[in-house]
């Protein structure tokens, strides 16, 4: 399984999701740890937005034409295998499909633009890569993955920005998750470490999805 | 910082969005239940609507700052650069994704920081006449005000957001007007530009 | 049982004009024409149609306003009942609107489309308009008939009650009204028939109605059952159809339906001695 982890950080620093898909990984982690990590990884992220070299920065601004967009790739975290009969019979018994409130087979279908400019998208070591994504409102939503890449068409691409837009696929779309499993239940109070299960149900299932 | 050229217009954006990507339902079990919400506040509060009018707000303001989220993980659309481009944003996209309506903007302050939205046409009020002693306190739909108000200081714009008048107190068209008071630059996450 | 029908708010006075509001302790009025003088201002509400409009809201909209209305609810109450109470007092006054407007529309001719027949069916229902109007306009003397008949245009809305040749039967079968919430108050409720309707193989009294994945709860997780506000709905509906009953929500998981939920419908006991009266045990 490529996923180890997936974090969620609230604006203010604070750690209000954290999961692990293998449970070598949590060795030595206890939850006190995670809130640190949560803390650390946030503020590394301020500070890394201001290590730009000044004459990149500078070169950035005159030329203006970075490209942020990230590409839509198909079906990332989606049931890719399962067939439109199968579907339609599940569908008659799942009436709203199975994307909440999103319409169709897929949460999107074009390439979007990444609100994280200059904070960190990846980070790498020997045994795990990481990747972030941040929303306009400041929301971070972390994961890690014992290989490289999360694309399972793709599990040995060398292409790192590919890798980035796997992940930022994949992290939009635990994002919309959160719209839908999160957001609408009247139960959460915003901040706070989330608790349904059906976040955690979906999770999994966009997770296991991605094998 | 400018956003790159959009590709697409925001009108196209959002009749995209409404019609491909979003699940429906019926508008009337909206008005019906956003109904029997009013109505019962009416009667916990005794008919003190002023009372009525600020629960609505408040009411309002939680699904706001919830409901932003949903905007933008369908969406992923950049920051506004300024108050014409959200104008827009929140007619041809929000209202039209979530209610399937676009408000006209119109009424500019000369500084472009205050418009406002003529709500044509309004789900919540679909089929509401209110009674004599409501017509002139009750802002019947008060909540999108707060809705309004939510949504967009999590997007750290913080805009006061009322209602000027209302067909349902027998005024000729509904306004609801926005006005900037100040860009909430020490909360834009770090990171974005 | 078929009935004729008696074409409501003829003595329209134009959407457009301005109201005062109506005393809350008495409701909406409707002026009639011999009464014109005593009432200068007609509620708005009887001029607008009631023809199903199709509209539609996203499921977000719904959801998020759900959301917070249980929010406001469950800070408000006291226990796990007094929740369940309120939440189902929201949904009943709902249901009880729903008896005869559901009948109303599902009274319409199968064969009526809005679109194929529009000419045909238009021009006859604002000609029945146009002549009601020519009665009640002398009478009273306050409106052009003229007026109101571009108003129907403009709007492009047309009287429900002047599509409906035969008002449809109450249901009086207990089998028939749980057939019509199943059926047709499920589909305007949430767009498609409930997935099961079950009688009780315990007590005579009680029916099940199954709902796969509920549409306003399927975001939260189970614990507190929000479905209350869908049992309000019902009990609303047969309440006011002279069907009194009490409803309740329960959780029942099966397989992969893990928020399939059933609504449980306990009628009272002369319900059903009036059905065995009535059409045998």
């Amino acid at each position: 399984m490529a996923v180890r982890m997936l974090l969620v950080i609230n604006k203010s620093g604070g750690l209000i999701y954290h999961r692990s898909f293998e449970g070598d990984v949590d060795k030595g982690l206890n939850s006190n740890d995670y809130l640190i990590l949560a803390s650390i990884l946030h503020g590394s992220f301020a500070i890394a937005t201001q290590l730009t070299p000044k004459a990149l920065q500078l070169s950035q601004s005159s030329s203006k034409n970075i490209d942020y967009t990230v590409p839509y790739i198909p079906y990332v975290g989606m049931p890719r295998g399962r067939t439109s009969s199968e579907r339609s019979k599940y569908g008659a018994s799942a009436p709203q499909g199975k994307l909440g409130s999103f319409k169709g087979d897929d949460f999107f279908k074009e390439s979007f633009q990444s609100w994280n400019r200059s904070g960190v998208r990846q980070l790498c070591t020997d045994q795990f890569t990481m990747y972030i994504y941040q929303t306009m409102t400041g929301l971070k939503f972390v994961v890690a993955c014992s290989q490289g890449t999360l694309s399972p068409a793709n599990p040995s691409s060398s292409n790192n920005i590919f890798n980035i837009h796997v992940a930022d696929n994949f992290l939009r779309k635990i994002y919309c998750l959160y719209s839908d499993y999160v957001m609408k239940d009247p139960f959460y109070s915003l901040e706070m470490p989330i608790k349904s299960t059906l976040f955690d149900k979906k999770v999994k299932q966009m997770v296991d999805n991605l094998v | 910082m400018s956003a790159p050229a959009q590709s697409k217009s925001l009108k196209a954006i959002g009749e995209d969005t409404w019609k491909n990507k979003t699940e429906k339902v019926n508008a009337e079990l909206f008005t019906l239940t956003y109904g029997a919400i009013v109505s019962q506040l009416c009667a916990d509060y005794d008919r003190d609507f002023q009372k009525v009018n600020n629960h609505l707000f408040s009411m309002g303001y939680n699904i706001g700052v919830r409901l932003v989220e949903d905007f933008l993980a369908r969406t992923a659309l950049p920051r506004c650069e300024n108050m014409v481009k959200t104008s827009e944003m929140i007619s041809k996209c929000a209202f039209k994704i979530f209610l399937n309506m676009t408000p006209q903007v119109t009424n500019w302050s000369s500084e472009k920081d205050a418009f406002s939205l003529m709500l044509d046409e309004n789900p919540l009020s679909d089929f509401v006449e209110l009674p004599m002693d409501a017509m002139k306190q009750l802002w019947y739909s008060n909540v999108l005000s707060g809705v309004l108000k939510g949504a967009l200081e999590m997007v750290q714009l913080d805009c006061d957001v009322w209602f000027v008048s209302d067909i349902l107190k027998g005024d000729p068209q509904t306004e609801l007007r926005i006005k900037l008071n100040k860009v909430l630059k020490d909360e834009v996450p770090i990171g974005e530009d | 049982m078929s009935q004729k029908i008696i074409l409501p708010s003829t003595s329209d006075d134009g959407i457009y004009t301005p109201s005062d509001g109506y005393e809350y302790t008495i409701g909406p009025k409707q002026s009639l024409p011999n009464e014109a003088n005593a009432t200068p201002t007609p509620s708005r509400i009887y001029s607008d149609s009631l023809m199903h409009r199709k509209q539609e809201v996203s499921l977000s909209a719904m959801a998020f306003l759900f959301q917070e209305m249980i929010a406001t609810i469950h800070r408000a109450s006291s226990s796990a009942q007094d929740f369940e109470t309120r939440l189902n007092g929201y949904g009943y006054g709902i249901g009880t609107r729903l008896v005869e407007l559901l009948n109303l529309r599902n009274s319409v001719p199968p064969n009526y489309s809005k679109s194929s027949t529009s000419n045909f069916l238009s021009n006859s229902s604002s000609a029945s308009i146009n002549e009601s109007h020519g009665s009640s306009g002398t009478g009273t003397g306050t409106i052009s008939s003229a007026s109101d008949h571009t108003h129907y245009h403009e709007n492009g809305t047309e009287s429900l009650a002047a599509v409906i040749n035969n008002m449809r039967p109450r249901d009086l079968k207990i089998l028939d009204i749980l057939q019509f919430v199943h059926g047709t108050m499920w589909t305007y409720l949430f767009g498609h028939a409930s997935d099961d309707l079950v009688k009780s193989s315990e007590r005579d009294n009680e029916y099940m109605i199954v709902d796969n994945l509920p549409m306003l709860t399927q975001f939260i997780p189970a614990g507190r059952s929000c479905d209350y506000f869908t049992c309000g709905i019902i009990q609303g509906f047969l309440d006011s159809a002279e069907f009194p009953c009490r409803v309740s929500a329960h959780s029942m998981p099966q397989g992969e339906l893990d928020q399939r939920t059933v609504y449980l419908i306990q009628f009272d006991r002369h319900v059903l001695e009036r059905d065995n009266l009535r059409f045998g045990p």
